[in-house]
C-alpha cells in the first residue's frame, strides 16, 4: 500500500474518511431539509399568489382615505423609531463609560459595577427587538409605546457595547496628560476622552436611527405600533393592494433614513 | 529667601513595583530650586516610572516624595490634584487633544483651578484664554491659535504640549523623554526653547532623555538610572566616560 509524502496514513483511509465525511455533510442537510418542510411543490403551488402580491404590488390602493391612514402609520413608525434611540442613546451613554475596562477601578466594588452594566448590555442584546416588543405588548398593552420600549431597550444593548469598546480604544497618553493637569473625574471624561471618541460616537447614532427605522416598520406585526400593525391587518383580510401601499411607503422610508445615515456618516469621516 | 538652596523636591527610598515586577528600588536623590536635572539610561531603565511617581500617576509601592516641604506619599488622589497644579509635565507622545485647536488645548492646562462646571463644557475664564494666547505666543505658535492641533508638525505639537504645562504655572517642569519622537533639528530647537523658559520662568526642570550628547549640553546634573537603580547624580563634567559605558552595559 502506498503512502503519500506529507501523510503517515494509507491512502485507503483517507479516502474512507472522505467519503464518512461527505455521507455526514448529506444526511445533515436532508434532515434540515425535512424539519423545515422545504417543499418545491408548495413553492410551484404558490407561485400564482406570490404573482397576484406582485402585480398588486404595481397598483397599490392610492385612495385618499387609505393613504391618510397609511402616512398616519408610516408617522408613528418613524416617531417611534427617532424617540426610541434618543430615549436609547440617553440611558446608554452614562452607562458606557461604567463598562469601559481603562476606565473602572481596580476594586472589588468598582469591577462588579463594571460587570453588572457588562451583564445589562449583553442581555439586552440577546433579545431580537420582536421578542422584546412581544413581551412588552403583554406587559403594556398594544400600540406605539411597548414598540418604542423594544427600541429602547434594543439599542442599549447595542450602543451599549459600541460606545464602550470606543472609550476603551482612547489614547491613554492623552487621559494621562489631561490627569497631570490636576483634572477631576469630570474634566478627565470631557478633555481626555469625549472628543476622541465623539465621532465614532454621532457615527453609531446615525447607523443605530436607521436601523431602529427599520425594525419600527415591522415591530406591529406583533402588535406594537407603527405600519407595520396596519400591513398586518390589511394582509390578513387579503387587501393586497392596500398592502401594497404599505410596502412602498416603507420602501422609501427605510431608504430615506439609510441614505441620510450614510451620508452624514461620510460627513463625519 | 533662604530656601534657594532648600531642595524643592527629595526623593528618599523611593520604590514602585507592579505585580512581580520590581520597576524602582531605593531611589533617593534631591533637586534644588532651579536646577535642570537630566535622567539618562537604557530604556526600560524606570526613568518615566520616577516622572510619574513624582506627580502621582504611579503610587509609590515605598518610600517618601517630598515637595516643596510636603510628603505627597500618603496624599490622596483629591490632595494630589491640587499638587499636580504645580508640575508641568509633557511627554514623548505629545499627548496633546488632536481634535481640539492649539488654545484649547493650552487652556487644558487650567483645569486643576477651576471647578468641573462650567470648565468641563469647554467655557473658560477670558483672563485665562487671554493667558493661552500669551503663551503661545510664547513658545512661537501664534499663527496657529485656532488651528486643530492634529494639523501640526510633531515639533509644534510639542509646543503647544510646553504651553499647556507652563499654563498650570508650575515650579516644577517633568519631561518625559521629550524630544524622542522628533528629528534632530527639531529635537536641538524644542530643548533650546524648554531651557530658554526654564532661565526665564525659574523653573526645575526633570527630564529623561536617551541621547546622552543632548543631555550634557542641557543639564545642570545628569542622574543615571539603570534597572531601576540610581547609580549617579552628578554634573555632566564629572560624569565620566566610564560612568556612561556602566550606565548602558549589556548583560548577557
Amino acid at each position: 500500500m502506498k503512502k503519500t509524502e506529507d501523510s503517515p496514513y494509507p491512502e485507503s483511509w483517507r479516502l474512507s474518511f472522505f467519503l464518512l465525511l461527505v455521507a455526514l455533510v448529506i444526511l445533515f442537510y436532508a434532515y434540515a431539509l425535512q424539519v423545515s418542510e422545504f417543499s418545491l411543490i408548495a413553492l410551484w403551488r404558490g407561485l400564482p399568489n406570490l404573482w397576484k402580491i406582485l402585480l398588486s404590488f404595481l397598483t397599490p390602493d392610492i385612495s385618499k382615505e387609505w393613504m391618510s391612514t397609511a402616512l398616519k402609520g408610516l408617522w408613528e413608525t418613524v416617531m417611534m423609531a427617532i424617540l426610541g434611540t434618543t430615549l436609547g442613546v440617553i440611558l446608554t451613554f452614562p452607562l458606557s463609560f461604567l463598562a469601559a475596562r481603562n476606565l473602572v477601578g481596580d476594586s472589588l466594588f468598582s469591577r462588579s459595577i463594571y460587570g453588572l452594566i457588562r451583564g445589562i448590555f449583553n442581555l439586552c442584546r440577546t433579545l431580537d427587538a420582536m421578542v422584546l416588543a412581544i413581551l412588552f405588548v403583554v406587559a403594556v398593552g398594544i400600540g406605539p409605546f411597548p414598540g418604542v420600549l423594544a427600541l429602547v431597550v434594543h439599542s442599549i444593548g447595542m450602543l451599549g457595547k459600541l460606545f464602550s469598546e470606543a472609550i476603551e480604544q482612547v489614547d491613554p497618553g492623552v487621559v494621562e496628560a489631561v490627569t497631570a493637569t490636576g483634572a477631576s473625574p469630570v474634566q478627565k471624561i470631557s478633555f481626555g476622552i469625549l472628543p476622541q471618541v465623539f465621532p465614532s460616537f454621532v457615527g453609531f447614532i446615525l447607523f443605530r436611527l436607521d436601523a431602529n427605522v427599520r425594525m419600527s416598520t415591522v415591530l406591529g406585526l406583533v402588535g406594537a405600533g407603527g405600519i407595520g400593525y396596519l400591513l398586518k391587518q390589511s394582509i390578513d383580510v387579503l387587501a393586497y393592494r392596500q398592502a401594497a401601499t404599505l410596502l412602498w411607503e416603507i420602501g422609501i422610508v427605510v431608504t430615506l433614513f439609510d441614505f441620510f445615515s450614510a451620508w452624514a456618516r461620510s460627513r463625519l469621516s | 529667601m533662604s530656601d534657594v538652596t532648600f531642595p524643592i523636591l527629595r526623593v528618599e527610598n523611593l520604590s514602585l513595583q507592579f505585580k512581580q515586577v520590581q520597576v524602582l528600588k531605593d531611589i533617593s536623590f534631591s533637586l534644588k530650586r532651579g536646577e535642570f536635572a537630566v535622567f539618562i539610561g537604557p530604556s526600560g531603565a524606570g526613568k518615566s516610572s520616577i516622572l510619574r511617581c513624582i506627580n502621582g500617576l504611579y503610587r509609590a509601592t515605598s518610600g517618601h516624595i517630598w515637595f516643596e516641604g510636603e510628603d505627597l506619599t500618603s496624599y490622596p488622589e483629591k490632595k494630589m490634584r491640587k499638587i499636580r497644579r504645580r508640575m508641568g509635565m509633557i511627554f514623548q507622545n505629545f499627548n496633546v487633544l488632536k481634535p481640539l485647536t492649539a488654545r484649547t488645548n493650552v487652556l487644558t492646562g487650567r483645569l486643576g483651578y477651576l471647578p468641573s462646571f462650567p470648565s468641563a463644557l469647554g467655557i473658560f475664564p477670558p483672563s485665562d484664554i487671554a493667558k493661552a494666547e500669551e503663551l503661545l505666543q510664547r513658545v512661537r505658535m501664534e499663527e496657529k491659535i485656532h488651528e486643530p492641533v492634529k494639523s501640526l508638525s510633531g515639533g509644534q505639537q510639542q509646543r503647544v504640549a510646553i504651553a499647556r504645562a507652563l499654563m498650570q504655572s508650575p515650579v516644577l517642569l517633568l519631561a518625559d523623554e521629550p524630544v524622542s519622537n522628533l528629528d534632530p533639528v527639531t529635537a536641538e530647537r524644542i530643548l533650546n526653547l524648554l531651557k530658554e523658559i526654564h532661565v526665564k520662568e525659574h523653573l526645575t526642570v526633570l527630564a529623561s532623555l536617551h541621547d546622552v550628547r543632548l543631555a550634557r549640553d542641557v543639564a545642570h546634573s545628569l542622574i543615571g538610572i539603570r534597572k531601576g537603580h540610581l547609580l549617579f547624580h552628578l554634573p555632566p563634567e564629572q560624569v565620566t566616560e566610564k560612568d556612561i559605558q556602566t550606565l548602558y552595559h549589556e548583560e548577557n
